[in-house]
């Protein structure tokens, strides 16, 4: 029997085996100039199901924000509505991460300030397992077993899975109380069911619709998509929460106090801020965030990412906070034409250049 | 890649929170296991095969005893051989009680301490494997934690971040899976009791071995040449746990920890 032998010659992968960060997927497809080639034809496991391994970078701005974005504020109950503001007002400060507790359901839809959270999936017939860096996980079972009806409430949940042609279909519930849906606060009780649906649309591409129910806290049960883009080439970084010191006597006042403080900056002054501004670079995400800064009925808006508008509060003519109380500054050239958005970080801006 | 890295509090101390053991999925027979006639798996049958022929070490494992305080138990004299530094270190903390053990403060416990049940109850861990990743996930007495083992061929990163379960590559040597870890912040413990140190030099290697269905050994070889004058190893056995998962665990902040310990020393 003749063999044959491939012969493929890759210098420049010896040195990117040193970081894993930077690890090339072995068999993957690519791209002739060696970029994964996210427009391929979503894989097949050995059993004929869709393949939903890999490192993804979940993409989820707004809904990681305000889970009921899309509920009318009568479909969420007045107590929930209280709690939503009170946990703004003291900044999240006793949500999941600055507690350094597991986020529950919120896995699904979670992402950080940038919005972008992620996770690694490995598929076996009868589990599928979902990697968090904060070294949780989950466990899918696809063995037919049922939910249990009083299920011991838990931080994960428990969840079950079947396919529905190319959809995984993933059922959850037993969740415990004590965490919130979304970073505003929005609460769940141990009644909470959560059903999501993953499909891997291409090699590069996963859509997810989340449903989540609760008839004591939200009148209907609601679904809100999420997306996920492949972060090929790469690796979880181990997060260890715990470790991460930090004093939270130290998280003092309220949201509220932006108002108190902000300057007065005349209209004509801030109607020039008005524009869409994209991210350069994009990061590691495949389309770059935008924001979208609008002035109306005399107050100055930021739309990041698609999360909703926030209120932008001058500290100075060119300097505002409002994200989250993430200060933005606007430059402008030598004359005096605003062509840049900075949002300020400790670790270093990000910028938004103004395309209109 | 740019994370934002979450401000968390400082805890000093950990209540674990115990989960009663009614969930039924504590006691659901695990389908496609093999057993006996009377309907309890058949911990002598032989060990099962991947479908990529390799020895399946798939299942929930518990350690045998003891490992957990002292993980040198079964080691003649002379074959653990500590520097200066380490055994000054390691006698402290035994006579401390491991009060600075980072596992109290909700750390990861670390490479190979992560295997081993405690005195407390079952801590198992659960294999779940696939041809190009291994991943073990794991019930400890701190935070229900996983670690992914590469079969994809990669080697070690070359200066990587520190962590506490380092960076784990394994290959097949006939049918035992080696697993090979370096990358270790140096602040794990080998083990509990005995408090045997740890250092950023480690390369802790993990040799699985099913030996029949219900049975597992890991040898573990301790290669730390900033502790110990020669790598030294321990034959740690596993038994299956049938029918049965992990139960979840995690550590809840607690600001007194001076309550654990009801002595000074």
């Amino acid at each position: 029997m003749r063999v044959l032998i491939i012969m493929i010659a890759a210098p420049a992968l010896a040195v990117l085996h040193a970081q894993w960060l930077n690890y090339p997927t072995p068999g993957i497809p690519r791209l002739s100039n060696g970029q994964p080639n996210l427009a391929a034809p979503a894989p097949r496991t050995q059993d004929g199901k869709p393949d939903l391994s890999g490192v993804w970078n979940r993409l989820s701005p707004k809904y990681r924000v305000n889970i009921a974005a899309d509920l009318k504020p009568e479909e969420v109950q007045p107590w929930a509505k209280d709690l939503v503001q009170q946990r703004t007002e003291n900044f999240g400060k006793d949500s999941m991460g600055a507690l350094c507790l597991p986020l529950g359901p919120q896995y699904a839809t979670d992402a950080d300030s940038t919005g972008g959270g992620m996770m690694k999936i490995a598929e076996t017939p009868g589990l599928i397992l979902i990697l968090n860096p904060d070294l949780t996980y989950r466990q899918i079972y696809l063995d037919g077993r049922a939910l249990e009806t009083s299920p011991n409430p838990s931080w994960m949940g428990y969840s079950v899975g079947h396919w529905e042609a190319d959809t995984l279909v993933v059922e959850s519930f037993g969740f415990n109380d004590r965490t919130w849906l979304d970073s505003s606060g929005h609460p769940h009780t141990e009644a909470l069911r959560m059903t999501e649906r993953y499909r891997r649309r291409d090699f590069g591409h996963l859509d997810l619709e989340v449903t989540l129910q609760d008839p004591i806290v939200y009148a209907r049960p609601w679904t809100v998509a999420v997306r996920a883009e492949l972060a090929a080439d790469t690796a979880l970084l181990e997060y260890v929460c715990n470790e991460k010191s930090g004093d939270r006597e130290h998280w003092v006042g309220k949201a509220s106090d932006e108002t108190k403080s902000a300057v007065k900056i005349a209209p004509e002054i801030l109607a020039k801020y008005v524009g869409t501004y994209v991210e350069q670079p994009k990061l590691w995400r495949v389309v770059p965030r935008v924001v979208e800064i609008t002035f109306s009925g005399g107050v100055l808006f930021g739309d990041m990412d698609g999360r909703g508008k926030e209120r932008q509060f001058a500290r100075s003519e060119t300097g505002f906070s409002g994200f989250a109380g993430l200060a933005i500054e606007f430059v402008k050239n030598s004359q005096g034409v605003v062509t840049d958005l900075l949002v300020k970080h400790v670790s270093g801006d990000y910028r938004f250049a103004r395309q209109r | 890649m740019k994370l934002l890295i979450l401000v968390g509090a400082v805890f000093l101390a950990i209540i674990v929170t115990g989960a009663p053991l009614a969930a039924q999925w504590l006691n659901y027979p695990t389908p496609g296991v093999p057993r006996t006639s009377d309907g309890k798996v058949n911990l002598s049958a032989p060990t099962p095969k991947a479908p990529d022929g390799r020895p399946d070490l798939s299942g929930v494992w518990e350690s045998g005893n003891q490992y957990f305080n002292d993980l040198a138990k079964d080691l003649k004299p002379g074959e653990l051989a500590m520097l200066p530094w380490a055994k000054n270190l390691q006698a402290e903390r035994e006579g401390r009680d491991h009060r600075d053990d980072p596992m109290n403060r909700c750390m990861p416990p670390g490479v190979p301490r992560i295997n081993m049940t405690t005195a407390n109850g079952p801590h198992p861990l659960k294999i779940v494997q696939t041809p190009a990743l291994v991943v073990l996930l794991y019930e400890t007495s701190a935070n229900s934690t996983f670690r992914q083992v590469f079969l994809d061929g990669r080697t070690f990163p070359k200066d990587p971040q520190p962590t506490w379960l380092g960076y784990s590559i394994g290959r097949w040597d006939g049918g035992t899976l080696v697993v090979d870890t370096t990358g270790f912040n140096g602040r794990e413990w080998v083990d509990t009791a005995k408090g045997h140190p740890q250092t950023e030099s480690a390369h802790v290697t993990e040799r699985f071995t099913r030996r029949d269905f219900g049975h597992m050994d890991i040898d573990i070889t301790i290669d730390d040449p900033g502790a110990y004058e020669k790598p030294w190893r321990a034959l740690v056995p596993f038994h299956l746990l049938a029918d049965t998962d992990l139960i979840e665990t995690y550590c809840e902040n607690e600001k007194d920890h001076v309550h654990e310990y009801s002595q000074e020393k």
